[in-house]
């Protein structure tokens, strides 16, 4: 296969990554056939950076980043090669009960939908304490205390109130802010954001971005992007991975990838941000081409010719 | 909260005024006249008349109503036809005994069907759900008097592990113990049937609930599986399951007559067989009320809880 370009280093280069995923592979059994959803693929967080994991719906990026904490939730799903290395150690090659340390300790998830991510049946600070007496072992006057801090750090409107609330209770706003409260609440080294902000409005979008953006500065959480917005790519990632039909097809510095996308799938996926006026030679990736293939070894490059006149 | 439950309460209140036209309307409904059962085939037409006027079934109909209403709002359920005695020292002593077996029978409903339930959604499609679903449907197509006569044949005779008849023993009644021991067989017997659409239903409801978000991000929590079951799924799913569980005491009720018939339980069940074979008509119109208002009143009080146990619901029932 064709390798992708290495990642550009940021940062100090003498940290080692946070994460390295190496030669991963995911397939699905689906009724048609073998589906390799993942098709070897590496990446790395560098230590303080974040890494945008760029690609239309079913490219794969979200198995990637549920790979990562053991949680692909399907009986059909099955991991066929390689490493995921976070702080050195591999992730895949651990039990179920020493991952349920590392989720939510050590790596926290905001996840998609951020309106129905929390339980509906209890109250926020219940649902913080629950998390962070897991993993820290503290009493629960000091839990709740830890917990109010976490609100505080995602900025959330009269916390101490709002501890006692329930999640209909709060905004979309609101509620992913808690969710990523919940996620940072053991002040994990790596915070996987599974498009944090599909489900809110575009008002609150930039907040929520912004939001993480001031974690990664302030308390050094390194970062795993996925989105299919280049928007949000440039606004917050250091380096970018775009993912195609479970491949990687470019990887690089975000600045440079966006100045200068190599890969005209890349150039695809940037054209499809919508803006007001579209020149005559803009257009987004057919549907056609959206399908992942049953099993047929295919180059992720195969339908570059669509683009040559681009 | 109080709204809700204010609204909740009268309503129930309505349904039960509906429930006594009913019952009332039982005796008008039945063929044959209650003088004839008493004085039997060979009465006078002067004496059925005499009887008549006595019961007050010469007067119109809704006189009738408003007289049996009052009696019922004063305790006062009429005289037995055929003991000659207040029905309520008839019906109350039985119907307490069929409590016993009903509530019996409810706590092994809940307390088998909900983790079966639970326990069969976890490991959807594996041997467990496959097995205990497959068991739950056979025995929720049997009927109950059946499954009675099966439960006396193989654990009452062959293995005589249980008594087969009756409440306690009559030779020597040993208080409790007794009690409970005679319970076994009557209590399993109605229960199997509501117990298994209640494991059926615990099942299906989880299963929806453990396909949520917020499950996804209690895993990625590191919670481990058990804590979500048994805390997150089942608090979730517990709603609808309590719902299932009130509209299901009334089908105990029902089986609970068969079963009070074949294991000769002295309940309100068996009374009430015995009367409908005598046409005692207040004493069924007073068996059927009571039935009527325990079925009621537990589905007031599953609607509530869910009410409770809702935090949303319990919201808007304050807006």
């Amino acid at each position: 296969m064709t390798t992708p370009t290495p990642p550009a280093k940021t940062g100090s280069p003498a940290t080692a990554p946070v994460l390295e995923i190496r030669d991963l592979s995911v397939e699905f059994a689906t009724d048609s056939g073998t589906v390799r959803a993942v098709d070897h693929v590496d990446l790395t967080v560098e230590k303080g950076g974040i890494l945008g994991l760029v690609g239309e719906s079913g490219s794969g990026k979200s198995v990637t980043a549920l790979c990562i904490l053991g949680l692909i939730g399907s009986r059909r799903a099955k991991i066929t090669s390689g490493e995921v290395r976070f702080q050195g150690e591999d992730l895949l090659t651990k039990t179920e009960r020493q991952m349920r340390d590392v989720r939510g300790g050590r790596i926290g998830l905001v996840s998609q939908n951020a309106l129905s991510a929390l339980d509906p049946s209890f109250r926020i600070g219940d649902q913080l304490i629950e998390v962070i007496r897991l993993h820290q072992h503290v009493d629960k006057a000091t839990a709740a205390r830890i917990a109010l801090d976490s609100l505080d750090i995602v900025a959330l409107p009269d916390a101490a109130r709002r501890m006692r609330s329930y999640p209909h209770e709060l905004s979309g706003g609101q509620r992913q802010r808690v969710v990523i409260a919940i996620a940072l609440a053991c002040r994990p080294q790596l915070l996987i954001a599974d498009e944090p902000t599909t489900a809110l409005d575009a008002t609150v979008q930039q907040q929520i971005l912004d939001l993480l953006l001031d974690i990664n500065k302030n308390l050094g959480t390194s970062m795993l992007m996925v989105t299919h917005d280049f928007g949000v790519v440039a606004h917050m990632c250091t380096t970018v991975a775009v993912m195609r039909k479970g491949r990687i097809v470019e990887q690089g510095e975000a600045g440079e990838i966006i100045s200068f996308p190599r890969q005209p799938y890349t150039q695809g996926l940037m054209n499809a941000v919508p803006r007001l006026r579209l020149s005559e030679t803009e257009r987004a990736v057919p549907r056609s081409q959206r399908r992942l293939p049953v099993f047929v070894e295919e180059s992720a490059f195969a339908e570059r010719a669509d683009y040559a006149t681009v | 909260m109080t709204a809700l439950i204010t609204r909740r309460v009268v309503s129930t209140l309505l349904v039960l005024l509906g429930v006594s036209v009913v019952v009332f309307l039982l005796v008008q409904l039945v063929p044959g006249d209650p003088a004839r059962v008493i004085l039997g085939q060979n009465a006078t037409p002067a004496a059925i008349a005499e009887v008549r006027q006595a019961l007050g079934l010469d007067k119109p109909i809704v006189v009738q109503f408003m007289d049996y209403l009052g009696g019922l709002l004063r305790g006062d359920l009429g005289t037995s036809l055929i003991v000659n005695s207040p029905v309520i020292d008839i019906v109350l002593p039985r119907f307490m005994n069929t409590l016993i077996l009903a509530g019996a029978a409810l706590i092994i409903c809940v307390g088998v069907g909900v983790p079966l339930g639970l326990l069969a959604a976890k490991k959807q499609y594996s041997v467990f759900d496959r097995a205990s679903m497959f068991i739950s449907m056979t025995g929720a197509s049997v009927p109950v008097y059946w499954m009675a006569l099966l439960l006396i044949g193989f654990f009452g005779l062959t293995l005589g592990w249980f008594p087969t008849s009756g409440m306690y023993d009559s030779r020597e009644p040993g208080g409790l113990p007794d009690l409970l021991l005679h319970l076994v067989l009557p209590a399993v017997a109605a229960a199997l049937v509501p117990l298994a659409v209640i494991a059926r239903m615990t099942r299906s409801v989880t299963l929806e609930v453990l396909e949520q978000d917020y499950v996804r991000t209690l895993r990625a929590s590191g919670l481990p599986e058990s804590t979500i079951l048994w805390r997150h799924a089942l608090r979730n799913a517990l709603p609808q399951i309590v719902t299932v569980i009130g509209l299901q005491v009334g089908y105990l009720l029902g089986g609970v007559i068969f079963v009070e018939v074949v294991f000769g339980w002295p309940g309100l069940g068996g009374q009430l067989y015995t009367s409908i074979s005598q046409r005692d008509m207040p004493t069924i119109q007073a068996g059927v009320l009571f039935i009527a208002v325990v079925f009621v009143a537990v589905n007031l009080l599953a609607d509530i809880s869910v009410g409770v146990l809702d935090p949303r619901s319990r919201k808007q029932a304050v807006a």
